[in-house]
């Protein structure tokens, strides 16, 4: 099964997105979490840090793959510069989404627990860009 | 809760052997939180064991006819309670599919019209309250 990263600007964003994915995804699922960056005091602060996102990666390199879902911005810069970090074998196995985060960890998760690929649940996730989020009233 | 089964299938018998079953199905979404994601995670699974097509419409908005297999498809019903939806399924497991499909949703309607009933469980603030709507 696939291992889920999901990088947020946010500590808080990421933390409360993993907790709603645990409770949608199947039995086995991983999820781990990256938000905000630590100054070295032990303060919190808003933004992504590659070495911590190559952490969540390593904390389950799943031969079936890991995709990284990303908020914004420069966590998309963050989430590349980690998968630069890894082995060739590994990066191969990685997959940063095009998804917006909230509905593609939801998909990911319950995708995920359908026997589906790394490149089918990307596809998956990716695909909420072209649907509405709100339609038109009756 | 209605529920009407209205099997359009077996009508070509005698020309199709190898016959795609087809049947369709009403039921009224009774749950005060309307279709939400506990259940539509729940819908998708079940809809995934089966090998027949499982649609759904939502007959009360306008609403695409959507896929009962894909998460992202359930969310564009955004059926509300009272919202009726037409299921339907299509291929040689139709009539368990649809049968599946109808039943999940009963046990929703079932199950979230007693927590809903204990006033306020919509709202998450009851106190001591274990109901599941901490995901709508």
């Amino acid at each position: 099964m696939i291992h889920l990263v999901l990088v947020s600007h946010s500590h808080q964003l990421a933390e409360g997105l993993a907790e709603l994915v645990r409770y949608m995804a199947p039995p086995g699922f991983t999820v781990a979490a990256v938000g905000g960056v630590e100054d070295g005091q032990g303060s919190m602060h808003y933004g992504t840090n590659a070495l911590a996102i190559v952490a969540a990666i390593q904390a389950n390199p799943s031969p079936d793959g890991v995709l990284i879902l990303v908020d914004l911005g420069s966590a998309v810069l963050s989430a590349e510069t980690a998968v630069d970090m890894l082995e060739p074998d590994q990066q191969a196995r990685c997959c940063i989404s095009n998804a917006p985060l909230v509905e593609g960890a939801i998909i990911a998760a319950i995708e995920a627990g359908l026997d589906r690929t790394l490149a089918e649940i990307n596809e998956a996730a990716e695909a909420v860009i072209h649907v509405a989020k709100v339609l038109p009233r009756a | 809760m209605h529920f009407q089964s209205m099997p359009t299938s077996l009508s070509h018998r005698d020309s199709v052997r190898m016959t795609t079953e087809s049947t369709s199905t009403r039921i009224t979404i009774s749950d005060p939180l309307g279709l939400h994601l506990r259940v539509g995670k729940d819908l998708v699974q079940v809809a995934n064991q089966y090998r027949s097509s499982i649609t759904a419409e939502n007959l009360s908005r306008p609403s695409p006819i959507v896929d009962v297999k894909s998460i992202l498809q359930l969310m564009q019903l955004q059926a509300r309670q009272g919202h009726t939806l037409r299921l339907a399924a299509a291929g040689p497991d139709a009539q368990e599919a649809l049968a599946a499909v109808a039943q999940l949703f009963t046990t929703m309607n079932e199950a979230d019209s007693e927590s809903g009933n204990q006033s306020d469980s919509e709202t998450g603030k009851e106190t001591g309250s274990e109901t599941s709507d901490e995901v709508k």
